[in-house]
């Protein structure tokens, strides 16, 4: 960790994992994953469906319920471990220091309840002190800061009144309620359309400059990472197997998956070519390939012995931005190699 | 496309509309949502035709009219040369099989209780087509054509991942040799690695089969990669239409270009975006006149034109491509 | 709203009459003479003929109805012929005492049924889990009667804590002065304590006798529908928001799962005042219950009739209230009704 200041960073997650009971016995859906969000840094968590993005959000927070469990591992958020913290340790943290906004824009909200009463609870929740009065006002207030048109009178409705992009920003108003530090978003953007998909993202970055707050944006879409993120973790089956600066990791990805993943954009520029497809699925998470995990996909290591039998190991890379980290074998070897293509 | 260039399909001010009741029980209005507000386009054989366009403008509903999956309530719609809407319940079954359907998400259409070999033999069945061994020929060969594996014929659709329960939606549909096969949507819902995945698929089975497509997304990158010729909706009509080469090359609409801009790209810098303000609102836009884009359009928000006059299809340049806008071009992508 | 209301206040009209012409055409098509029962095996040809067309007997059965429902709508029920006194005074004294047993046994059933689809939803594991499920099991499948005797055995016979088979209140307490007909209520409304405390310890068992199978009843179904509800991304979104566990299952969970039980929950109400026959005759309760198995015995029509159509006024009613209230409090039915997406 090449940490320039004394003081210790927002988010620190050192070596979680997180299991699921199942029939077949423990998986491991996150596997000794560690990383590091700074105070206002906006980082991704990009991979496919299933690669355990969401178990590591909710493991940050302590929601893994039974069948889960965090099997080992830290958190540390301002240098305090959550790990183990009981609910109601959690409960002042969850909401105020970090908040979520979750992927289902129609799922996200109580449907009986209205979008005030659910806003003013998370803010009278953790400002004990504040009146109603004064909470009702406060929400008016957030509901404008995202821009939700008629602000007072919409207070009182209910989410089914609510379009999804329009759900999106009470959901974003509820996590900025009480002025957290880090807001974790779960796909935020995942089930809107491209413009509604722009509108939100738009507002996040904004809401996100003002406040200074951190995020750690969780997403499949790789053009949003682009747009949105300055560090970007690459997620394969429960590891993190790339990371590093959001311009360098997308310019020259090192890792086969993740240029693979980029690969798998269809661009404009090949039309009329076939797209690069990944073959095959993720692997199974309780027959998990004894080597690499990524091996029996990669266009790289496919067959090759060590990526086989060895799991790879991180390996520290320069790039024009900053070090990354990449999980490959053959890390060191593909990076000179890009960076050969690239000054030629 | 020399040789082919009859078309196979014809769409012709197709239109839908909805009695919307207002959602305000005690003050009881009547209104007409136009979801369909006289689309025209032509789809020829083994083209991809693209519909896009934001949530709610329409794509879905005119997927389903084509198909008189709902009726028209007005326009006509003809495939080789048959009005569909004109037939009777028998020839429209017969017709049914020239014409399919893959929806967004497979998982909903595909009864939980039934093996993937008897998923893709059922519209067989239905249609009466073949006796059991050379169903069974068909489905087999089908299910080798879309990837799914012999062994796992015999399992059900949730034992399948998402992807691959759209290749089974894809493989019910296609198992009929339709001509037309439209689809809603269809990897949307889908990883980009598994969309991949899928897109190429469709691209294969079309150059064996020589199906055309009509395909609806939302996602421009996505219709760009993959369509012939596209329409762009908005509150169900077309704002423009082309050959995708001649419309991403030189969008006129403003709302395309909207559209366009939000889009995020991986290797594009920021700055260049026109964030499209507002939402789709359907009601209360058709009846009025001017242009149904007024509303959100960076444009002629604030033009006389605009707000009395509704702007026509006109021909914009060479070939085929249409815009409707009263300013064409004003609006362009250059970065800001 | 207002449409919603009013088409359901319809439907229920709709099924009072269709409920009481189907009772009515069931209990006229079964052997047996009214008139002849009446007057009694020696009674003359004439006097019976003549009784039949006072009673409107010899009119079609349509016709027969009518006249009855004109009697019974406007207070005049009838007479029961095997006791002669009038089947209004009857049913009446004696429907409040099955009223008041069904609220506390349905009251029971519901807090019961709530508390224990919490807990287990919320312990999750194996024991809390098989406990409850077994309990639930148990109280649809036993029989009320054996049931009730074995309540008394244990908690009068065996421990003394709760009063014997003795109807509503003791030998030596005063009833309170009726207002409503509900002891309790009536006790509170007097002002007389030792009455109220009284009546309520002599509910105790039978009510959780008679509520025993609708708890089971509600609380699988509660169950159900709380764990599908636990999933939701908004009871995860609920206790990002800062709730604990707990909280969010009681303040978000329960109230949605809560909703679709409720129209079961009518019905079940209504089922719980025409089935409380069997309870009755245990705890030797005064209800309507032992009114209405004599009634049949001896086939004394007007009891039954009248009965039947008062179960199904009470049944169609909490199902109504049930309907409206189940659309006040879900705000997306009355979105349903309006049209949108
Ligand atoms: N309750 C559970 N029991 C067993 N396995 C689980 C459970 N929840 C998640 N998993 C497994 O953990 C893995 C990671 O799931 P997770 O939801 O974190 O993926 P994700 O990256 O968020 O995917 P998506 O993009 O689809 O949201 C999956 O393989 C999933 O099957
Ligand atoms: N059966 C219906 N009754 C009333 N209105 C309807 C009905 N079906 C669709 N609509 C309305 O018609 C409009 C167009 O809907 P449609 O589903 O075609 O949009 P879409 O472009 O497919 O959107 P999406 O991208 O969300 O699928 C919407 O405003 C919708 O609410
Ligand atoms: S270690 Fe081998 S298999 Fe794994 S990503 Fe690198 S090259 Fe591919
Ligand atoms: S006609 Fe006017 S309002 Fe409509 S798109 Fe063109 S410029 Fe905008
Ligand atoms: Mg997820
Ligand atoms: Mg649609």
């Amino acid at each position: 960790m090449s940490s320039t200041t004394n003081q210790p960073p927002l988010l620190e997650v050192r070596g979680l994992t997180t299991e699921f009971a199942t029939r077949a016995g423990a998986v491991a859906a996150v596997r000794d994953v560690s990383l590091t969000v700074r105070r206002s840094e906006k980082v991704a968590i990009v991979g496919e469906s299933g690669c355990g993005k969401s178990t590591l959000a909710l493991s940050i927070l302590g929601l893994i319920d039974k069948p889960g469990r965090i099997a080992s591992g830290q958190v540390l958020l301002e240098g305090r471990d959550l790990v183990g913290l009981s609910e109601s340790a959690m409960k002042t943290i969850r909401g105020k220091t970090v908040s979520l906004i979750f992927q289902d824009p129609m799922g996200a909200l109580d449907p009986i309840k209205t979008v005030g009463a659910q806003i003013i609870d998370t803010l009278r929740r953790h400002q004990p002190g504040l009146s109603h009065k004064a909470a009702r006002a406060r929400a008016v207030e957030l509901l404008r800061e995202v821009e939700v048109p008629a602000a007072e009178r919409r207070l009182d409705d209910y989410p089914h009144h609510y379009s999804g992009g329009m759900r999106q920003r009470v959901m974003i108003a509820i996590a900025l309620a009480n002025a957290p530090d880090l807001i974790i978003a779960d796909e935020p953007t995942t089930a809107l359309d491209v413009t509604t998909q722009a509108q939100v993202l738009a507002l996040l970055e904004r809401v996100v400059a003002d406040h200074g707050v951190a995020v750690l944006l969780i997403t499949h879409n790789l053009g949003v990472v682009a747009e949105f993120c300055d560090v970007v973790q690459v997620m394969y089956a429960g590891r993190i197997v790339e990371r590093g600066p959001t311009e360098a990791i997308l310019a020259r990805p090192t890792h086969p998956y993740t240029q693979a993943l980029l690969e798998s954009i269809p661009d404009p520029a090949r039309i009329g070519t076939r797209l690069r497809a990944i073959p095959g699925m993720p692997p199974d998470l309780s027959a998990m390939p004894s080597g690499c995990a990524f091996e029996p996909r990669c266009f790289f290591g496919h067959g090759r012995e060590i990526c086989r039998t060895r799991q790879p190991a991180p390996v520290e890379i320069e790039t024009t931005s900053g070090p990354s980290q990449v999980e490959c074998h053959f890390a060191t070897e593909r990076a000179a190699r890009a960076s050969e293509v690239a000054a030629s | 496309m020399t040789g082919r260039d009859i078309p196979l399909l014809v769409v012709d001010r197709l239109e839908k509309s909805f009695a919307a009741r207002s959602s305000n029980p005690f003050k009881p209005s009547r209104e007409i949502l136009r979801a369909v507000d006289g689309i025209s386009f032509t789809v020829l054989r083994g083209e991809t035709f693209g519909l896009v366009g934001e949530s709610g403008c329409g794509k879905s509903t005119a997927a389903r009219a084509i198909l008189r999956l709902v009726e028209p309530t007005g326009g006509r719609v003809t495939l080789d040369g048959i009005d569909v809407a004109s037939l009777a319940a028998e020839p429209m079954r017969k017709l049914r099989r020239r014409m399919q359907m893959v929806f967004q998400d497979s998982t909903g259409t595909l009864d939980p209780r039934m093996s993937v070999r008897e998923l893709v033999e059922e519209p067989l069945i239905v249609h009466g087509i073949g006796d059991a061994a050379t169903r069974r020929a068909k489905v087999d060969a089908m299910l080798e054509l879309v990837g799914i594996r012999a062994e796992f014929a015999n399992r059900r659709p949730h034992q399948f991942s998402g992807g691959q329960r759209q290749r089974i939606g894809i493989a019910r549909a296609l198992v009929l040799e339709p001509e037309l096969v439209v689809l809603d949507e269809p990897i949307s819902a889908l990883d980009v690695s598994v969309q991949a995945q899928i897109l190429n698929l469709l691209k294969d089975l079309q150059e064996k089969l020589g199906v055309s497509y009509v395909f609806i997304v939302h996602d421009l990158t996505v219709a760009e990669f993959f369509c012939d010729r596209l329409a762009v909706l908005y509150l169900g009509q077309v704002m423009e239409s082309g050959s995708a080469k001649e419309l991403f090359a030189d969008p006129q609409h403003p709302y395309t270009l909207s559209l366009l801009s939000a889009v995020p790209r991986v290797g594009a810098k920021t700055g260049r975006r026109t964030v499209l303000e507002g939402e789709v609102s359907p009601l209360g836009s058709g009846a009025s006149k001017g242009c149904v884009f007024r509303a959100r359009c960076p444009v002629g928000k604030d033009r006389a034109i605009c707000a009395e006059e509704r702007p026509a299809l006109r021909p914009h340049g060479t070939a085929d491509h249409t815009v409707a806008c009263h300013f064409p071009g004003e609006l362009s992508l250059a970065p800001a | 709203m207002l449409r919603l209301i009013s088409g359901r206040i319809v439907t229920s009209l709709i099924s009072l009459v269709g409920a009481s012409l189907i009772a009515f055409v069931l209990l006229r098509l079964t052997p047996g003479d009214p008139a002849r029962l009446f007057l009694g095996q020696f009674a003359g040809e004439d006097a019976v003929q003549a009784l039949r067309a006072e009673l409107g007997l010899n009119g079609s059965i349509l016709s027969q109805y009518w006249i009855y429902m004109g009697r019974f709508l406007s207070g005049d029920w009838g007479f029961s012929y095997s006791t002669g006194q009038s089947v209004a005074g009857l049913l009446l004294a004696r429907f409040p005492a099955t009223v008041e047993l069904g609220l506390f046994a349905f009251f029971f059933a519901f807090v019961a049924a709530v508390s224990c689809a919490l807990v287990s939803v919320y312990r999750r594991g194996p024991v809390s889990d098989g406990g409850v499920r077994a309990l639930s099991f148990f109280a649809q499948g036993v029989p009320p009667f054996w049931f009730g005797l074995m309540m008394l055995l244990v908690f009068f016979e065996g421990f003394g804590w709760l009063p014997g088979p003795e109807g509503r209140l003791g030998l030596r307490i005063i009833p309170p002065p009726t207002v409503t007909g509900l002891l309790t209520v009536d006790s509170l409304l007097a002002g007389d304590w030792t009455a109220f405390k009284d009546a309520i310890r002599h509910l105790i068992l039978p009510a959780v006798t008679l509520g025993l199978m609708p708890f089971g009843f509600l609380y699988r179904l509660l169950r159900a529908n709380l764990e599908g509800i636990t999933r939701e991304p908004f009871i995860t979104v609920a206790r990002g928001r800062g709730l604990t566990r707990w909280a969010a299952y009681v303040r978000h969970a329960l109230p949605n799962a809560f909703l679709p039980t409720l129209t079961a929950a009518g019905l079940l109400f209504g089922q719980l005042l025409a089935g409380s026959v069997l309870v009755e005759r245990v705890f030797v309760w005064p209800g309507a219950g032992a009114l209405v198995t004599d009634g049949v015995l001896k086939q004394d029509f007007s009891v039954v009739q009248a009965f039947i159509l008062l179960s199904a006024f009470i049944y169609v009613l909490t199902s109504l209230v049930v309907d409206i209230l189940a659309a006040m409090l879900d705000p997306r039915v009355a979105q349903s009704q309006g049209g949108g997406r």
